[in-house]
């Protein structure tokens, strides 16, 4: 890409992405949550972008990040410089811009003060960088309760044991590193600007990018769906951390629950345990196998739908790339089509959703079961 | 076989695991209609370890179902097998156990071919203990392991009882003195002298050390008032043994909140330590090594004939070989070997030994009562010391041409064994595992006997038969 000549235009053309977040926590979370292969696809739109990431052709790992986690977000179109004059392409749809990244170096970059691990808003602990030190503050914000001494502040700082009521309002006054994110268009760098307060270090980095190629698509088309679970994702997690580590398949059977009682003569069946189980995950591994079932109960269910009796396998290597955007997700929503391409939705807790209502990201896997377990 | 674990039976159930895959890999079931019995020994047999739980420890328990293939040839209805203490200790202990699960079942399920249980390799005919975790909101987790059979037990060298010592502490006092020893990398040995009324607690310095890494060297003394029991057999006893099952049992008793109750004879017989619950009774198993130079019990000599070959120095034919915790049977052999009746194997070792001890009444016991009621006996005591050589064989003795080697130097050493020799010829004699003067000492009495012991003669030759010779004196801990 020639930049001298592009220069001069550059410096009037707005860039393609300029986002900013004081807390690139969450950002870094949805990222780790599909940071399973290295070069992801991002492909960026008014409303926010999204991150694809496949696996073997039969994986394929989404996140969706809307623009609403970002304090600042502005999209411009990359018109291209050709059809610049003519301004009659439908800008709703087709109007993204799309690069490839190496999404371990964007990650690292984020973390690169220490600071973006997991924001874990659904573990319950604010205070997460407890194991990090702060960079040393210059001693100008007053607003810590008046320990002037700067070795214990910073152990305050590190700690969060001593900041009285604040630990009670999340990270309220411990800010967290900011980002600002821009993308200037086809062929430049992706940048990042990345400091840690307003008296820290700043760190720019520079992310080559690549040209987009097309990746997997994996349809999943709701009318065929023949499972459909929303359940907490401490369930899911639980039975898939049981599996032995020898387990190389995993069966999701699913069985359409019993008749509802249409004129109220059938009493509830004493022998449930004894029907075949309404879902049941099973893995076989070299030392034997384990087979998990879970009730229709609300507390353990909250959605069940199941049109036919289903049993899909899928390596265990593939489900388990899903466990982490599963441990940081409060929900998870499980559907199976006719052919087996499962669909999982994993709710990422946004930390701010709450107050403004807005919407929460989410993470997507979808994979293709195995062929010889076809029903 | 059924048995059906409630919340609370559960914890201890899964301590009594962590501390039998602290002792060794494989975790064998034998379970009775009475009892179940867990027992493991780790790679090196020097330590055993058996938690045994009756009935009324478990909520539902029942052993034989009607498509269940029973052991008949030791007389009673018995369940074996064998499996990986770590497959089934990863299930129970996992972090979701404890919050909710409300009951567990464990069943062994076994193969379905007709007793004949020697190829169990083929599919869907294997034994399988099948653990069904019930958990809250009636979420159900079943996990089948693969059974093994029970090819061989694992019985422990139970020592004759006639001169034991008794212990009894608290897991927290043993504890507070452990706790001066690190554990945590290396597997020290302990060096404990019982006292008349001091214990004496100090590491294991090992000539062997090539790096010299123990720079550290720890003693504690420790009164006798600190055990709540103390009866030692004949003061002052020596014996050493290996920290790191030592403190698995004592991590267990504590958090059990029971006392260990430790038995143990003479320097090279195991030590035994007995952890009783309400309805379990633990036995572990701990080889001991006899540290050289340690001050015996009073025994005497009584040799009578001198023979060339014997001229070892009477200090190197007392270091006796550890015993071996758990000795290896195989089921066809243990069913002859167990029914050896108990006085044979004391008789066996006591014409080793150079003087009988005076007949003591033999303490009963409740635990080996029990034992012995086993109807496959697979606690009773194998006579394991009439196949261990007593002594250490084959470094301390001389061929006949390192004799000649010595006749030749003319100095007057013909009383040198084979390790001085060896020193002498090598030149830096860093293989010694005791202190020297002490050893002088001990050839000068020999040489004012010129005698041997008579039994020492027959346990020599046992040593030196051809099929011992391949063993040659195997250390059991490296150090």
């Amino acid at each position: 890409m020639s930049q001298n000549e592009d220069a001069p235009e550059e410096v009037q053309l707005p860039p393609v992405l300029k986002a900013s977040v004081h807390d690139v926590r969450y950002f870094a979370t949805l990222l780790r949550g599909v940071n399973f292969v290295n070069r992801a696809t991002v492909t960026i739109t008014k409303t926010g972008f999204v991150v694809v990431v496949e696996e073997a052709r039969t994986l394929l790992g989404t996140a969706y990040i809307f623009a609403n986690i970002f304090d600042e977000y502005t999209y411009n179109s990359e018109t291209p410089p050709v059809p610049q004059d003519s301004q009659t392409l439908d800008p709703e749809e087709e109007d993204n811009a799309a690069f490839e990244i190496p999404l371990n170096t964007l990650i690292e970059c984020l973390n690169i003060f220490g600071t973006a691990g997991s924001s874990a808003p659904s573990a319950g602990s604010g205070n997460v960088t407890g194991k990090y030190k702060k960079w040393k503050k210059g001693g100008d914000d007053s607003d810590q309760e008046g320990d002037d001494d700067t070795g214990s502040r910073r152990q305050s700082n590190g700690t969060g044991s001593t900041r009285g009521i604040d630990s009670y309002f999340g990270n309220a006054s411990d800010k967290g590193t900011g980002m600002r994110m821009t993308y200037a268009g086809s062929g430049y760098p992706l940048t990042l600007l990345i400091a840690e307060d307003a008296a820290g270090p700043t760190t720019t980095c520079e992310i080559t990018t690549y040209e987009a190629e097309p990746h997997l698509e994996l349809p999943f088309d709701p009318s065929r769906m023949v499972l459909k679970i929303i359940l907490k994702s401490s369930w899911l997690r639980d039975a898939l951390s049981e599996l032995d580590p020898s387990c190389d398949k995993l069966t999701f059977i699913g069985n359409p629950p019993p008749a509802v009682p249409v004129n109220g003569r059938q009493r509830p069946q004493p022998r449930a345990a004894n029907r075949s189980p309404m879902l049941r995950i099973q893995a076989a591994g070299t030392f034997g196998s384990t087979e998990m079932d879970y009730p229709n109960d609300r507390d353990v269910l909250e959605t069940f739908e199941c049109t036919r009796p289903v049993s899909f396998s899928y390596r265990v290597g593939h489900i388990s790339r899903t466990l982490r955007a599963l441990q940081s997700s409060t929900k998870t929503s499980l559907r199976i089509d006719d052919d087996g391409l499962m669909s999982l939705q994993f709710l990422m807790p946004s930390p701010k959703a709450k107050t403004d209502g807005a919407m929460e990201a989410f993470i997507e896997f979808r994979c293709l079961s195995l062929d010889d377990e076809l029903v | 076989m059924q048995a059906t674990l409630d919340a609370s039976a559960l914890k201890p159930f899964t301590r009594a695991l962590t501390c039998l895959s602290r002792y060794g890999e494989d975790l064998a079931i034998y379970a009775t209609p009475e009892t179940i019995s867990l027992s493991t020994t780790n790679s090196s047999k020097s330590a055993y370890c058996r938690f045994k739980y009756s009935r009324q420890f478990f909520s539902k328990y029942s052993v034989g179902s009607p498509d269940a293939c029973t052991n008949e040839e030791e007389g009673g209805l018995v369940v074996t097998g064998q499996l990986l203490t770590k497959s089934l200790l990863s299930i129970l202990r996992h972090k979701t156990v404890e919050k909710s699960v409300e009951r567990c079942e464990l069943s062994i399920v076994e193969g379905a071919q007709d007793k004949d249980r020697s190829d169990e390799d083929e599919d869907g005919l294997e034994s399988k203990l099948i653990v069904r975790l019930h958990c809250k909101h009636g979420v159900v987790k079943t996990h089948r392991l693969l059974l093994l059979s029970l090819t061989s037990f694992l019985a422990p060298g139970v020592p004759d009882a006639n001169n034991e010592s008794h212990l009894t502490v608290g897991p927290r006092a043993i504890r507070d003195m452990l706790e001066q020893f690190p554990a945590a990398r290396s597997d020290p040995q302990l060096i404990w002298n019982f006292g008349e009324s001091e214990v004496e607690v100090k590491s294991f310095e090992s000539s062997l050390d090539p790096k010299g890494k123990n720079q550290l060297s720890t003693e504690l003394t420790i009164s006798a008032d600190e055990f709540d029991l103390y009866d030692v057999y004949a003061t002052p006893t020596t014996i050493a043994f290996h920290l790191r099952e030592f403190n698995a049992t004592i991590a267990f008793a504590e958090s059990m909140s029971l006392a260990l109750e430790l038995r143990f004879t003479d320097p090279a017989a195991p030590l035994l330590i007995d952890v009783e619950g309400d309805n379990s009774d633990t036995l572990f198993v701990i080889s001991t090594s006899q540290v050289p130079g340690a001050p015996e019990p009073s025994q005497v000599s009584t040799n009578s004939k001198k023979r060339e070959r014997e001229e070892t120095p009477r200090d190197f034919a007392r270091i006796k070989k550890p015993m071996k915790a758990a000795q290896r049977t195989d089921a066809a052999s243990l069913a002859h070997e167990s029914r050896t009746p108990r006085s044979q194997s004391a008789s066996t070792s006591r014409t080793a030994e150079s003087m009988p001890p005076p007949p003591v009444p033999r303490r009963s016991y409740p635990s080996q009562h029990q034992l012995e009621d086993m109807p496959d006996a697979q606690m009773t005591p194998v006579p394991s010391r009439k196949r261990e050589p007593l002594f250490l064989p084959m470094s301390s003795q001389l061929s006949a041409a390192d004799e000649q080697i010595i006749r030749d130097t003319g100095l007057g050493i013909e009383d040198m064994n084979a390790e001085e020799l060896e020193m002498m010829l090598e030149g830096d004699g860093e293989e010694v595992a005791f202190d020297m003067s002490q050893r002088s000492a001990k050839r000068e009495e020999t040489d004012t006997r010129q005698m041997v012991d008579p039994a020492d003669d027959m346990e020599f030759a046992a040593t030196q038969s051809s099929d011992d010779q391949s063993k040659g004196f195997q250390p059991l801990f490296e150090d």
